[in-house]
């Protein structure tokens, strides 16, 4: 897999959650990691959010997996940039299946992060599937 | 003497930890000498420690739950010189969690309506939905905490005010008789 875009959050001089976009062929993965607990989670983000659309762009791509499983928590804050990236991911890649990769008992991953992903749309709910798995 | 004789932590099974009674009380101030991410750091450090014992989804509910109200504390504090206590109650039958600071009427009473928005709402997902998309509209910091606490985590919240000081309490019901 060949990464084309990373974002990342430092706090108080350490990495604490990075945000990683790579590709193989005609497949996407998009993975989370670490923990989002900054007040201002976009100001670290912004460029990386913009770069996942412009890169999208220049590709073709059936499937998306986007990856939740080593992301450990997510404030309220970090709800919002959690939705800018997904969706610049379904947004650049219209046709591919997404499939969402969580964890089975995390409250946030089962209960908002299906807000968060907006698959109460029909056009996202239809291309989105759910994978569970344990920590 | 007891005529119970102890096991070692290693031999007990999940049924068996799930009884262990864990109560602390946090009191710290004055609030204006906390510079770091003191919600953080009492919400990891407790989820670490209810993980010995419960199941590891009640240990992260304590986790989101202690950070999301030891904030609130921070991003409205009232009087910097003023202390805020954090009370914690696990067991098998579930966790309860309170914070109380002091705080103006008028942030009282909008933390009360908050509350009480929550309690008579009809669909609760549907308002931190729509609240989650309206906020995320004007990137509005806030307003997200104390919804998610009731429909994320499926937390009972209460307030009280009594001589200037608010109290939050969060409990979570596993339904199990202790």
């Amino acid at each position: 897999m060949k990464v084309i875009t990373f974002g990342e959050i430092v706090d108080a001089g350490q990495s604490v959650f990075h945000s990683v976009l790579a590709v193989d062929g005609r497949a996407l993965k998009h993975r989370f990691e670490g923990v989002i607990r900054v007040d201002n989670p976009y100001r670290s983000l912004k460029e990386h959010i913009d770069e996942i659309g412009q890169k999208l762009g220049a590709l073709s791509v059936d499937e998306i997996t986007i990856d939740f499983a080593e992301l450990r928590f997510c404030n309220s804050n970090g709800f919002y940039v959690i939705m800018d990236i997904v969706e610049a991911l379904y947004a650049g890649a219209s046709d591919a299946k997404v499939t969402v990769r969580r964890l089975d008992d995390d409250d946030w991953q089962r209960e908002t992060l299906p807000i968060l992903l907006n698959v109460d749309d029909e056009a996202i709910g239809r291309r989105t599937s759910f994978t569970n798995v344990r920590e | 003497m007891s005529g119970e004789t102890a096991n070692p932590a290693s031999e007990l099974d999940e049924a068996r930890l799930m009884q262990t009674r864990t109560k602390y009380r946090l009191s710290l101030g004055p609030l204006d000498h906390v510079s770091g991410d003191l919600g953080g750091l009492v919400g990891e450090q407790t989820m670490q420690i209810l993980g010995m014992f419960y199941p590891r989804n009640m240990a992260k509910k304590a986790n989101v739950v202690i950070t999301e109200l030891v904030t609130n504390v921070f991003e409205n504090i009232h009087d910097p010189k003023s202390t805020f206590d954090l009370e914690l109650d696990a067991g098998p039958e579930g966790l309860v969690i309170a914070v109380r600071n002091q705080v103006g009427a008028e942030q009282y009473e909008k933390v009360k309506e908050r509350i009480e928005t929550i309690h008579t709402t009809p669909d609760l997902r549907a308002l931190l939905a729509s609240t989650i998309r309206e906020r995320r509209a004007q990137r509005l910091k806030g307003g997200l905490g104390l919804m998610r606490l009731a429909q994320e985590n499926k937390f009972d919240l209460a307030i009280a005010y009594e001589a200037g000081t608010m109290t939050v309490t969060a409990t979570y019901s596993t339904g199990v008789q202790s």
